[in-house]
């Protein structure tokens, strides 16, 4: 006789007596075949739950929680960490600037290249000249031309590309050290991944233990 | 959507607020379902499509197998699921391992088979959420159970979030019954089930992605001979590894339902304490290794048609079972190998029985080890990139590496990983007879609240990249 899919009216707390007579039953040496396990009374195997104090628990675990963290934060800080800086890692902060492009935009000049290019431009006295910010996509370890394919295949840019040269990088036509990552979180961000970094983000303006790089105090 | 991101987090406190709201029972589970698809969505919104086709029409079959009034249209409408549900699994996981052997086939004819650009996305958990789908027809066509009488439990059954993408396989008989009744944690469920989703994400997140995960893809990322103990250490930090993702899925997982005054079942139970690998397989990923047995073993024969036959159903089970860990042969492999192991197994304790000289406890020590070392062993087809890495890292740790080999791994990971995997063995071992329930039972209030913290503190600090479990490809 066929047991139908419906509810019964198990206990679902149990205390630890309980759970091992339920062990004893169908715990880890007791592997019923389904059959066996059908044709008994049916019941919803509900999970022992031990008999805890959690008033106590959660009076000793929530400040200590909290002290921990602020010490952590504490140390952060005096490690030179600060809050407010951009903390989603190289790959979102690509893709986000990457975007950029494929909105409306005013952008004349994109940069393209090795962590030369990341590190030597100044964007003030560019700004000055150009009248509006050009927009970085240099990444460390990386050669441009994927990213110029990329540009000149998806973009109706047509401004200027400035593109780094780095002997031993320039003619590499793989994504380099940071490529794909950068290029993943641009062309395949999935939407939790999206709203995950903006989440990150908005913490990351309030704690420096989320900064990963190391400024001067 | 993964746990261990900060999305999910804010997903599941508005799920929360809105499942403890004055709202009546089926609003809440209408709540539930919408969350299950966005939940699924937040990965890919395109692919929720293939649950909806998946939950349709096993609704429809297994209403049509319970009233077919003959066996023939019982078997049609079965195979209606099955080629649904496996449809679409070999389309989106088996297509181009297919269609590659296809070609190193017809290679043997002289014929050269131009196999087409395959660039279909594997929908993350499929194997997980048809497995479960396919455990509900087959229950109704083998009359282990009545269909369902409410789409929306049943719907909610296949898409049901903490489970639905890595498990663990929740039978139809465990979880639509909890739907049809109102569902609430009370204040112990609902702390233990916070608990436990900490648990699952200090796993996840400390140990298997922090302090392993470096190891394991210095060796396995490698691909050059290295030297015994590099390989040796690159593969018990992959053991440990792989035990803390997926059983911190699991855990978490629990833990999220229990939250919700739902219930689902333990998938692991200390499995590198098991002695033997049958034991093993009661252990490891429970709810997979049942599901072979009730739906594809025991419907091969099991063991009622013969030693021979035994043999053979034992090997069938546990090759598919590798395959449904991912299209390559290295699954076949790994599957192939527990599928030996448990075969000789089975054999020596048809000659040895229960010998006195069994019982005692240095020699169940011994047996544990052997067995640990062999599982260890069938892991690394687990991991590496290709047969061909696999031998060479094998040879590697049996000593046959060249001169000159590598010695990937600084003496930070050396020391990470002989700490850890020695204190997670030595954890399994102590807790092989018991629950963690029962342990945390007999706990000072004290001392619970210090292991929560520290683990909270160490998943909040460490953050992790948010890596996707491993178990997710398959």
């Amino acid at each position: 006789m066929p047991s139908s899919i419906s509810s019964s009216n198990s206990k679902p707390d149990l205390s630890c007596d309980e759970m091992q007579e339920f062990n004893a039953e169908h715990g880890s040496k007791t592997i019923e075949t389904h059959d066996e396990v059908y044709s008994k009374k049916q019941h919803i195997p509900y999970r022992v739950i031990p008999q805890l104090s959690w008033s106590k628990i959660m009076f000793f675990a929530l400040p200590l929680l909290i002290f921990s963290l602020a010490s952590w934060e504490f140390l952060a800080y005096k490690m030179g960490h600060r809050s407010g800086t951009y903390q989603t890692g190289f790959d979102n902060m690509w893709a986000e600037e990457r975007r950029k492009l494929d909105k409306p935009n005013n952008i004349k000049m994109v940069l393209l290249g090795s962590s030369r290019v990341l590190w030597g431009m100044d964007f003030n006295i560019m700004r000055e000249h150009l009248g509006s910010q050009p927009l970085q996509l240099a990444l460390p370890g990386t050669g441009p031309a994927l990213f110029v394919k990329d540009i000149v295949d998806n973009t109706n840019f047509d401004g200027l590309l400035v593109v780094g040269v780095t002997p031993f990088l320039f003619n590499r036509m793989d994504e380099g050290h940071f490529g794909k990552g950068a290029l993943d979180a641009y062309h395949h961000q999935s939407p939790s991944g999206y709203t995950g970094a903006k989440l990150q983000d908005f913490l990351s303006d309030y704690f420096a233990f989320l900064d990963e790089g190391i400024f001067d105090a | 959507m993964l746990f261990n991101s900060l999305t999910f987090v804010v997903f599941f406190l508005l799920v929360l607020t809105l499942h403890y709201s004055p709202l009546s029972w089926r609003t809440k589970k209408i709540n539930l379902l919408i969350a299950s698809y966005l939940f699924y969505a937040a990965w890919n919104p395109p692919f929720v499509i293939l649950l909806l086709i998946s939950t349709i029409v096993d609704w429809h079959v297994a209403k049509w197998i319970d009233v077919a009034t003959t066996q023939s249209k019982r078997r049609i409408f079965l195979i209606l699921s099955m080629a649904t549900n496996l449809g679409i699994l070999g389309y989106f996981k088996y297509g181009e391992f297919l269609l590659q052997n296809w070609q190193l086939f017809m290679l043997n004819f002289g014929i050269d088979y131009q196999v087409p650009e395959w660039s279909i996305i594997l929908p993350v958990g499929i194997s997980f959420y048809t497995f479960q789908t396919m455990a509900y027809s087959l229950d109704i066509y083998l009359k282990r159970a009545k269909p369902a009488t409410s789409l929306l439990d049943f719907s909610l059954f296949v898409s049901f979030f903490p489970q639905l993408v890595a498990g663990p396989i929740v039978r139809p008989t465990h979880l639509i019954p909890q739907f049809e009744t109102p569902h609430y944690a009370n204040l112990k469920q609902f702390w233990w089930g916070v608990n436990l989703m900490i648990l699952g994400l200090f796993q996840k997140v400390v140990i298997a992605d922090t302090l392993l995960a470096p190891s394991v893809e210095a060796v396995y990322n490698s691909h050059e001979p290295m030297s015994m103990l590099d390989a040796w250490l690159g593969t018990l930090a992959f053991s440990g590894q792989i035990f803390s993702d997926f059983a911190g899925y699991s855990t978490t997982a629990i833990g999220v339902a229990l939250c919700l005054g739902f219930s689902l079942p333990t998938n692991f139970r200390f499995p590198y304490a098991a002695i033997g690998f049958s034991d093993f397989w009661r252990r490891w990923h429970i709810s997979l290794s049942t599901w072979l047995r009730d739906y594809l073993y025991i419907p091969l024969g099991g063991n009622k048609k013969g030693e021979r036959r035994t043999y053979i159903n034992l090997m069938l089970t546990m090759l598919l079972g590798g395959l449904w860990h991912g299209a390559s042969w290295n699954f076949v492999i790994w599957g192939g190998l527990h599928g030996i192991f448990l075969s000789i197994e089975r054999i020596l304790r048809s000659r040895v029985g229960d010998a006195e000289v069994l019982l005692n406890t240095w020699l169940k020590v011994a047996l544990g080890l052997l067995t640990y070392i062999l599982v260890n062993i069938t892991w690394v087809f687990f991991r590496a990139d290709g047969f061909e890495n696999a031998i060479s890292l094998i040879s590697s740790m049996f000593g046959f590496a060249s001169v000159g080999a590598k010695t990937p791994l600084p003496t930070l990971y050396i020391i990470q990983v002989i700490i850890v995997i020695s204190s997670l063995v030595s954890a399994h071992w102590l807790m092989r007879n018991t629950t963690l329930e029962a342990v945390y039972q007999k706990l000072p209030a004290w001392l619970v609240s210090v292991i929560l913290v520290l683990m909270a503190f160490t998943v909040i600090i460490t953050q992790g990249s948010g890596n996707a479990f491993i178990y997710f490809q398959f």
